[in-house]
């Protein structure tokens, strides 16, 4: 007897009567997800039958040679993110997770900052007024353009990549300015700093320009978009 | 505070991170189920491709104009400050910290989105590339 194919997969198992059944049904669950590595294998074959006796060979390079090395590429940008993601958190600290929390009291407070973290990965210091600034010049900030002479990493060859710009934020008063760098749509439709922002990323395949040229504006410009990277930035200059 | 991150300060009794482990659960159970349910794999492929992208521009068009306005114009605190009652003698700071504790919840939920709906689609959804025995 013929039967239909979740049937003949539990007697294939051993097939018990009753209330069994439903707890047997969960046997079935390789067979659901079976299209899933199906789709992945079948893909696999075709490669092997069609792809590859196919015409795709440019320029000596076939295409699966370029899809892997792309996808090598993929995973160097990919970590090259989570290198640019982590060394940001490094410098920001989480500020503003516990920003108002006094952990003695349990209680929310205003005056209890966290006076460890420059700024915050959740932009804390757009929000609270007397957020006791600073600038950072560690970690992967000290990389960052327009800073101070004296915070540059290189005088010359300077690090041409021009990706953070700065724009005004509130003033607050015994400020001299204050305003946050990055690089936002705004400072792109800058068509000067734009073209050389895209000149200078293409200048990071010459060697001797890169060498201590740190990747992040790099990371900046193609994974991160320029909305969500900032810099804060504040300065004194009134004592 | 040196090891502590977003992801893993999760406390299950709050509540914003349990609707936060809600939203990552149905999401990738959506992503196992699609390559079933819509049968071309292309086709889930493509709207899992439409997920991620929803949530990249949220995260980066939405959220940045917000935060842009904020910057300039405090937008989000005075938007706590219009349309919900504070007391008068707390009324800035307890508006700042509602706005900001919200602003939080909002940024951190889009953040595991945006970089959890990609990655649920190129682990679950088995439309992977064509030569995998490269």
């Amino acid at each position: 007897m013929v039967r239909p194919y979740p049937q003949a997969r539990f007697l294939e198992r051993g097939q018990l009567t009753g209330i069994h059944d439903s707890f047997v049904c969960w046997l079935c669950v390789p067979d659901i997800l079976y299209p899933i590595r199906l789709d992945g294998r079948r893909s696999t074959v075709e490669a092997h039958t069609w792809w590859g006796t196919s015409i795709l060979t440019v320029h000596g390079v076939h295409q699966t040679q370029w899809s892997a090395d792309m996808r090598s590429f993929y995973k160097l940008l990919i970590a090259l993110h989570i290198w640019a993601a982590r060394e940001s958190y490094e410098v920001l600290g989480m500020f503003g997770m516990f920003a108002f929390l006094n952990p003695q009291q349990n209680v929310w407070r205003d005056s209890e900052f966290d006076h460890t973290c420059s700024a915050g990965w959740f932009f804390g210091d757009f929000f609270i007024e007397d957020f006791p600034t600073s600038l950072s010049y560690t970690g992967i900030y000290r990389y960052a353009l327009h800073l101070p002479p004296s915070h540059q990493l290189l005088l010359f060859p300077r690090p041409t990549l021009i990706l953070h710009t700065k724009v005004p934020q509130q003033p607050r008063e015994d400020d001299g300015w204050c305003g946050i760098i990055w690089s936002s749509f705004d400072q792109w439709e800058q068509s000067s700093l734009c073209a050389r922002g895209i000149l200078a990323s293409l200048a990071l395949v010459v060697p001797e320009l890169c060498r201590k040229v740190c990747p992040l504006p790099v990371s900046a410009s193609v994974l991160n978009p320029p909305f969500i990277f900032s810099l804060h930035h504040t300065e004194r200059t009134n004592g | 505070m040196m090891h502590q991150n977003v992801i893993f300060t999760f406390v299950w009794d709050r509540t914003s991170d349990f609707q936060l482990a809600l939203l990552t659960t149905y999401t990738i159970t959506c992503a196992l189920l699609t390559p079933i349910v819509i049968r071309p794999a292309h086709w889930a492929l493509a709207l899992h491709f439409t997920h991620a992208l929803l949530w990249r521009l949220f995260h980066t068009f939405g959220l940045g104009l917000v935060l842009q306005a904020q910057s300039r114009s405090k937008f989000v605190v005075r938007h706590f400050v219009k349309n919900y009652y504070y007391l008068p003698e707390e009324e800035g700071k307890a508006a700042t910290v509602e706005a900001f504790d919200n602003w939080k919840k909002v940024y951190n939920c889009s953040l595991v989105m945006t970089y959890g709906a990609p990655l649920s689609t190129g682990t679950f959804s088995g439309a992977g590339p064509t030569d995998w025995y490269s």
